[in-house]
């Protein structure tokens, strides 16, 4: 599974783009997710600064390939209120760690599958309005 | 008008495929053929077909980094797009690509 209870974050208080990217690095550390707080946030914005990963439809995709990470998983955070990101407001937050080696086809594209269901609007929507439980069983693709 | 196309991101872990997916869906409704390769973090998936490609119209290559088999292109009329405008501006880049090619 690359998305548990525990990487979830609902009703985030986060106000900027720095402010969650940091919180979210946090929460992948404290989940034994990457071995390294400095060289993942590395990744993270070494990816940002190709292009932004804040491209419309409410939604942010940070994302870290990178030897700091343990395992693949991915972090699923709503913020209370709509945040500046580069361009765009989001206020979908998916944060990617992937390893640079021994990573599976199947967790590849269960992640080519989660950027491609967030094209759907009542997917997005139902995401925007989920509980907790509606949230982790929409995670799991 | 019939488009294919290659997606490929730095990373090739999520837009890669969004992109994908956002052309396809929308050039569909628009009532166009379209078929999307992806190169990324899975390797070469919706491989393009030597017929796909000899009978496509025009080459939509949303691309950031170096792709495999550019050499399938040749005599084709290639146009570029940056991935993020692909996926934060489908319907727009495809009116492009369309007057780019009816003007050409």
């Amino acid at each position: 599974m690359l998305t548990t209870k525990e990487l979830i974050s609902l009703d985030n208080h986060s106000s900027s783009k720095d402010e969650i990217i940091t919180q979210l690095v946090e929460l992948a550390y404290k989940q034994k997710k990457i071995s390294d707080l400095a060289g993942f946030t590395e990744a993270i914005y070494r990816r940002e600064a190709e292009f932004s990963t804040a491209l419309g439809m409410s939604i942010a995709m940070p994302h870290g390939q990178s030897d700091t990470v343990r395992e693949p998983f991915v972090i699923f955070a709503r913020t209370e209120e709509p945040i500046q990101w580069d361009q765009n407001q989001v206020q979908l937050i998916f944060m990617i760690g992937v390893p640079l080696a021994n990573r599976s086809d199947t967790h590849m594209k269960i992640i080519a599958s989660l950027s491609k269901k967030l094209l759907d609007e009542s997917f997005r929507q139902s995401l925007l309005e989920s509980g907790i439980d509606d949230a982790l069983r929409l995670m799991q693709l | 008008m019939k488009i294919v196309g290659v997606t490929a991101c730095p990373t090739g872990i999520a837009h890669t495929y969004m992109a994908q997916e956002a052309l396809e869906k929308k050039a569909k409704e628009m009532g166009h053929v379209c078929h999307i390769e992806t190169q990324g973090s899975i390797g070469i998936e919706n491989k393009l077909s030597k017929k796909e490609i000899k009978e496509a119209d025009v080459v939509l290559l949303a691309v950031e980094v170096a792709i495999e088999g550019m050499e399938r292109f040749e005599g084709k009329k290639i146009i570029r797009k940056s991935i993020g405008e692909c996926i934060a501006n489908t319907q727009g880049i495809i009116f492009d690509v369309i007057a780019e090619v009816e003007n050409s």
